[in-house]
């Protein structure tokens, strides 16, 4: 049941949760929270199991390569989908080396972002 | 690849118009000048850094009608009427998309690297960035408009 997944959405931009929440409620996710970057998320996932993250890269701290691999070294089975406006090659790669097989360019369209997020939760 | 003004120009041209298109809004670009200084004096003003693979300062002035028609059109047509914070997230999203979008058209064979945008807001507001002489790139925006200035290192 797609209101019972724990979605958390990493970035500094609080509009992108807010797109994307807006985006996802729509289609029956209910549960889409919000981490302004990677500290915050870090502590997030200490006390919550979410089937999906998504996480983007450019972010002032601790970027998403950082963010992410900080997050497998705790939760190595964690679903991540990488969401940046940074579509160059070496990061795509940085990504597929941590095991992130799915990445969406911003600006994303709705019908893009469920896709994307659907493929990751299967 | 070395980077020329013309090629960033172009890529920050084709990226603004097509990041601005898929919020549902239109903007044509309509002039270039040269200035003295990579400077803004906008309601909103929002800086990115490139670094890495090609130096520089990419610097995007809004006034407050552009800010509320863009930042609108990202959340599917929300009314908005002031500048809040999430306005100015907005801006800052809007412009690491647009640059995102422009560095990739460069096709650079090393890694651009790109700042998380910083924001400066205010009535009568003037931020200079650097003294390097810079361009600025003016586009119009339905009745209101934006610009884009940026100089390389």
């Amino acid at each position: 049941m797609l209101d019972q997944i724990k979605i958390l959405i990493i970035d500094d931009s609080e509009i992108v949760h807010k797109m994307a929440q807006k985006t996802l409620n729509m289609v029956g996710f209910k549960q889409v929270d919000y981490a302004p970057g990677g500290k915050a998320a870090l502590e997030m996932i200490n006390n919550t199991d979410y089937n999906l993250i998504s996480c983007d890269i450019t972010m002032p701290e601790m970027d998403g390569i950082e963010t992410v691999t900080k997050i497998l070294e705790k939760k190595p089975d964690q679903k991540i989908i990488m969401l940046t406006a940074m579509g160059q090659a070496d990061y795509v790669i940085k990504s597929k080396e941590l095991g992130i097989k799915h990445y969406l360019l911003k600006p994303f369209t709705p019908e893009q972002l469920i896709k994307t997020i659907k493929e990751a939760l299967e | 690849m070395t980077c020329q003004l013309t090629d960033l120009k172009n890529a920050l041209v084709e990226a603004s118009t097509e990041v601005i298109s898929m919020f549902g809004l239109s903007c044509s670009f309509v002039k270039e000048s040269e200035e003295k200084s990579l400077n803004s004096g906008e309601d909103i003003n929002v800086v990115i850094g490139l670094s890495n693979g090609l130096k520089g300062n990419i610097l995007a002035g809004f006034p407050k009608s552009a800010a509320l028609k863009i930042v609108s059109g990202m959340m599917g047509g929300t009314e908005l009427s002031d500048v809040d914070d999430m306005v100015k997230s907005g801006l800052g999203e809007f412009t690491n998309m647009m640059s995102g979008n422009a560095i990739i058209r460069l096709k650079s064979d090393k890694l651009i690297e790109l700042s998380p945008p910083t924001l400066a807001s205010g009535e009568d507001m003037f931020v200079m960035i650097s003294r390097a002489p810079a361009r600025k790139l003016f586009f119009k925006l339905g009745d209101t408009e934006f610009n884009i200035a940026y100089c390389i290192e």
